[in-house]
């Protein structure tokens, strides 16, 4: 994001990401452009400074989370591996069951 | 106290994950070793299937803990959330369902739970005039919330039907007369 000269004006763009290539896109010039130059470099700093300032409930939030998150993945294994042993397998994320599969333990 | 139980709880679940993985990762294919699927067997119902089962519902009570202790409301509201917490998990039918859907029923009621303390959050939330940052904050929590409890239910669901589809183990008695007496085992 910049200023960039052509002839002899400076003209504000942008840049914007497409897949690999980045394309520069025209803002404006002047007074205008200026105030938006201005707003768009601070704006990174105000996002990092919100990102780094959680309130005690977004923490505790957070916290909770993790928990919820940590027995989730837990419970997940413990269910594919139940699945597994009683013959089942997944085939493109679906679970089936194998024909003449042998099952190794039962899930109760 | 919830500090003190929290540190071995959590370093068994932690364990516990890093043993299911490494087998999970080998014998979730179309052919996998026999010997893989039986050290998977092993972990599962082995000796200490018992404490394996006890160690993951105790890392579920203790989120049930956490997620209530941490929620924005009043002493009174949290009894409320931790009976109605008891009571959807007695209606989804823990109370006779095998260990592996006790565990799901589990954590589709805790998932509920989250997902009703987030959009309470979300809704205090929004009905302030908040920055956007903030308004970003609390729809990706939401859409985790959701996405979670979906997830929940489809595993619960999946796991019912499955075991529902299974063929039953039938035991052919034969009776007086030549008669066949089929029993479902």
């Amino acid at each position: 994001m910049g200023w960039e000269q052509r002839g002899n004006n400076s003209y504000y763009y942008k840049k914007e990401r497409e897949g690999s290539k980045v394309k520069s896109v025209y803002v404006g010039r002047g007074e205008i452009a200026h105030m938006v130059a201005e707003i768009q470099s601070r704006s990174p700093l105000l996002e990092k400074m919100a990102r780094t300032f959680r309130s005690p409930d977004q923490i505790k939030l957070e916290e909770s989370e993790a928990a919820l998150e940590r027995v989730t993945n837990l419970i997940q294994l413990i269910t594919q591996a139940a699945l597994l042993t009683a013959g089942f397998h997944t085939h493109k994320r679906q679970w089936r069951r194998k024909r003449n599969a042998r099952s190794y333990c039962g899930t109760d | 106290m919830r500090e003190a139980i929290a540190g071995p709880i959590n370093a068994k679940a932690d364990q516990i994950r890093a043993k299911f993985q490494s087998l999970l990762d080998k014998t979730n294919k179309e052919n996998p070793r026999q010997q893989d699927v039986k050290a998977l067997s092993d972990l599962l119902v082995g000796n200490k299937s018992l404490d394996l089962w006890r160690s993951v519902a105790s890392a579920g009570y203790l989120a049930e803990l956490i997620v209530i202790d941490n929620a924005r409301a009043t002493a009174a509201m949290k009894e409320c959330w931790k009976q109605r917490l008891q009571s959807l998990k007695r209606e989804l039918g823990a109370d006779d369902a095998p260990l592996l859907e006790q565990l799901l029923i589990q954590q589709a009621a805790l998932c509920w739970l989250k997902l009703n303390l987030v959009e309470i959050g979300y809704s205090n939330a929004m009905s302030q005039s908040i920055t956007l940052t903030l308004g970003m904050y609390w729809e990706k929590r939401l859409s985790a919330a959701q996405r979670r409890f979906t997830r929940a239910c489809e595993s619960l669901t999946r796991v019912r039907k499955l075991s529902r589809n299974s063929p039953p183990l039938q035991v052919n008695i034969a009776a007086e007369g030549g008669q066949q007496v089929n029993v479902l085992a």
